[in-house]
């Protein structure tokens, strides 16, 4: 066995009385030629060099460099006004590095006391789980531990772990990550972070799921894809313990076009789009989260009370409308013929005002905003047939459900993250999800939990994950531009913050006052793959390195799997039915849908998705029901009238 | 450690005076030393220059590359006309080599004086050095060679020593680190000399 070389000092703590050494703070100089930078953490005495054994760890924020020139003018004296000349000078001028570090942890924790004069370590391995007090959590009995990436200083390379108990509850939950757009570090970052999560979830906490919203352009498209990763990136991967594999399980849903039949997402390459399942909802699924479609000034009590009515005497049951009409309001078109028939019956009553309390004017409003619904989110949802959703009930562990909204218009994209988290909080209460915990993904924050602008229904749905969805285990991962205008209770409830580039602007902002100069000026410029983690334990930020995701990047995949052009209808059709049952012709699709309506072969295909039928073509021909041929409009046969009394001629 | 004579009185101002004299006399000593060690060492390309009077040591006085630079200009070597053309000297610009007699020289040099910065609205000693080295023929034909790399030392500018105009940076380096190196009650302190009181480090 061979004894461990004793650690070399690095530098010295001093203390002036302008420049105290305090407990959560102190100062301490470096030779010129140093391996340490700002983010560095450092360990102070130890090893009998400190003040009675104390060791005391803490992160350099600040750095300074001196020289013994009085004023910049004795330089230009000396240089007798040539730059040139000052670089020839024969002896070089004292110069020293200080520096400036905030304490990670003292050990003893008490008596807290001010940092003790000693000698300046750089931490190893064992230093950083020390100072980041991940020890407690690292080699508990039932380790919760996820690394996040590595520690790299001073030639160091020292995984970094969260605790599961405070990223996914109980705890404390959530991540936010803030950073310029651009670059990928955010969608990376989560990325590899999910990966990490799969690999390291606890066996004791159960099983966990990923459901993520892809708002923009094709980020998420191709999670189940393998990227390129560089050597590096591999060595990485395989000291933070996380496959260098895309994800196993993934699972794509998007909206349908306009069409009915297309989808409505970028992963459209024949190699990639049997995958997607078309996400489209009726009138049931939607008439729940009516408030999120319609707008501050259409929320008034009256027509709130009259959706209230409406979903609780008419959708889904048998309802008379008291002028002799009998109703089964299921889909759309229902609830066209609905009202439709209430207006006629009122206005041949004679009583044109009000229904069933509710005053006519109201009435129209609502009749309104639900028939646009389907006009504005088609495709989404469907004016009648049945609906496609998520596996509610039947999640499965370690799987990434990703929902492709990017192309969706805003009030569509709204009333799908409005009914998908309301779906998991709902299965997640009941405990009936098929998994215990799940991540749900949401990008640019900014649109949708503004710090101002009026309060949506999106923004009360990730306020109320944000305070209350650790206990449910319904996790919000996050991500924004700027997280100064985000709203504040969404920010400061996640308990894990992680910043990537940052903007100057947005550093001079109040939110970022606790960082030091030289800490904001290495967020802004934070190369790709490097983040400043926040998390409960850390008493500080602190700089990690992330491997790139190993799956396809979107701009990437753009590449290798172009989306296709719309397909024509028919063979839109004939390929969604092929996808479910490999031995249908598509021949075979297109004469049975020929002069059939669009709508009618639309209900048929939608029926044959939620049904999955063994024999798919057989129950696609069912629902299409039977092709009536139009006749020819037989000729009359005239009647001669019985006793003519006058010229006209009936 | 010095020791001192208390036969020329003991009345305490007088043996301050003593003590300093018998220190300085001591560190001029170990300084000598210090420099005839260093001698030893040189490679054939060093140079070593001395913060003050090379004459005082024989050694010293004698080796080809040894350089004596000197900033107080208690000795006077010359009067009259001599006087004044050596002390008005320009900038940029030295005197002829001369023989250095007098003052505390032990042994023989050549010297001559070069100005390093104008003097024009200054004093006349304003950034004035003495150089002293090796009598000998080489040191005439080198003079202005060692005051050009003498002249290059210049900068940086050994500020924020009140000295500078005449104070090599590499000397100005070198007091810097005794300094800091010497004990903290070698230095007079104009701090409070309010009793300590035990255990409080005050």
């Amino acid at each position: 066995m061979t004894a461990r070389p004793d650690p070399v000092a690095i530098g010295r703590v001093v203390a002036t009385e302008l420049k105290p050494s305090t407990p959560h703070q102190f100062h301490f100089w470096t030779a010129n030629e140093t391996t340490i930078g700002i983010g560095a953490i450092v360990k102070v005495g130890g090893g009998g060099t400190g003040d009675e054994g104390r060791v005391v760890y803490g992160v350099v924020t600040d750095g300074f460099a001196y020289s013994d020139l009085a004023t910049p003018l004795h330089d230009v004296i000396g240089a007798e006004g040539d730059p040139a000349r000052a670089a020839e000078s024969p002896t070089v001028r004292q110069e020293i590095r200080y520096w400036t570090a905030a304490v990670l942890r003292q050990i003893p924790e008490e008596p807290l006391q001010p940092v003790p004069l000693g000698q300046v370590f750089v931490a190893s391995d064992t230093d950083v789980a020390q100072a980041l007090r991940m020890d407690a959590y690292l080699h508990s009995a039932t380790p919760t531990a996820i690394p996040i990436g590595l520690y790299t200083s001073g030639g160091l390379e020292s995984p970094v772990y969260l605790d599961a108990d405070f990223l996914l509850g109980p705890e404390a939950a959530h991540l936010n990550i803030s950073g310029v757009s651009g670059l990928a570090t955010k969608t990376s970052a989560v990325e590899f972070l999910l990966a990490s999560i799969f690999r390291h979830f606890p066996a004791h906490k159960g099983k966990v799921a990923a459901v993520c919203f892809n708002v923009k352009g094709p980020d998420l498209c191709f999670l189940d894809q393998p990227g390129e990763l560089s050597d590096e990136d591999r060595r990485r991967y395989e000291l933070l313990d996380v496959p260098a594999a895309p994800f196993e399980r993934v699972h794509y849903f998007a909206p349908l076009k306009a069409d009915g039949v297309n989808l409505n997402t970028l992963r459209t390459h024949p190699d990639l789009v049997d995958d997607v399942t078309p996400l489209t909802w009726g009138l049931q699924e939607v008439v729940d989260f009516a408030e999120v479609l319609l707008n501050r000034d259409d929320i008034d009590a009256k027509a709130d009370a009259f959706i209230d009515y409406l979903r609780d005497r008419v959708l889904g049951r048998s309802f008379e409308d008291g002028f002799g009409n009998s109703h089964q309001v299921g889909t759309f078109a229902d609830l066209d013929r609905f009202f439709r028939l209430v207006f006629d019956g009122l206005e041949m009553s004679g009583r044109s005002d009000t229904w069933r309390t509710h005053h006519i004017a109201t009435m129209r409003k609502v009749r309104n905003r639900l028939s646009n619904i389907s006009t504005r989110c088609k495709g989404l949802v469907t004016d009648d047939g049945p609906s496609s959703d998520l596996p509610w009930g039947s999640f499965e562990d370690r799987a990434v459900y990703v929902i492709d909204v990017a192309n969706v218009d805003p009030l569509g994209q709204d009333l799908v993250f409005a009914r998908a988290v309301s779906k998991l909080r709902e299965h997640l209460e009941r405990r009936d999800l098929g998994v215990d915990a799940v991540v749900v993904f949401v990008d640019e924050l900014n649109k949708y939990a503004p710090g101002d602008g009026p309060e949506t229904y999106v923004k009360k749905m990730l306020l109320d994950i944000s305070e209350r969805g650790r206990y449910l285990g319904l996790v919000l991962f996050s991500a924004e531009q700027f997280r100064s205008q985000v709203h504040r209770r969404v920010v400061g409830n996640a308990g894990t913050q992680v910043f990537g580039r940052m903007d100057m602007d947005e550093l001079a902002t109040p939110g970022y006052q606790v960082l030091s100069p030289a800490t904001k000026i290495k967020l802004a410029t934070l190369p790709v793959g490097e983040l400043m983690v926040r998390h409960p334990h850390f008493t500080q930020p602190i700089f990690v390195r992330f491997p790139k995701p190993p799956v396809l990047r979107g701009r990437d995949g753009m590449g290798r799997f172009p989306a296709t052009v719309d397909l024509p209808f028919e063979d839109a059709v004939a390929r969604q039915l092929v996808h479910l049952d490999r031995r249908i012709r598509p021949n075979q699709v297109k004469d049975l849908i020929a002069d059939r309506t669009e709508e009618d072969v639309r209900r048929a295909l939608a029926a044959v998705r939620q049904k999955r039928p063994e024999d798919v073509l057989a129950y696609f021909r069912k629902m299409l029901g039977g092709r009536v041929a139009s006749d020819a409009p037989r000729e009359r046969q005239a009647v001669p009238p019985l006793n003519p009394i006058s010229d006209e001629p009936y | 450690m010095v020791e001192i004579s208390t036969e020329q009185g003991t009345q305490p101002g007088r043996l301050l005076e003593l003590a300093r004299r018998a220190v300085d006399s001591a560190r001029q000593a170990l300084e000598r030393d210090l420099a005839e060690r260093a001698l030893a060492r040189l490679a054939d390309a060093e140079w070593l220059v001395v913060d003050g009077l090379l004459s005082v040591s024989g050694k010293l006085a004698g080796h080809p590359r040894a350089l004596g630079v000197i900033k107080s200009h208690g000795a006077q070597f010359f009067s009259g006309a001599d006087l004044e053309r050596a002390l008005t000297v320009p900038a940029d610009t030295r005197t002829s080599v001369f023989r250095a007699r007098g003052g505390h020289a032990r042994n023989e040099v050549y010297s001559w004086y070069l100005r390093l910065w104008p003097w024009e609205g200054n004093d006349l000693l304003y950034g004035l050095l003495r150089i002293e080295a090796r009598a000998d023929a080489a040191t005439i034909a080198g003079a202005s060679a060692v005051s050009g790399w003498l002249l290059g030392e210049r900068a940086p500018i050994a500020t924020p020593d009140a000295r500078w105009d005449r104070l090599l940076y590499p000397i100005h380096d070198v007091e810097t680190y005794l300094k800091a190196r010497a004990p903290r009650d070698f230095a007079l302190s104009r701090a409070s000399r309010l009793p300590r009181l035990p255990g409080t480090g005050t």
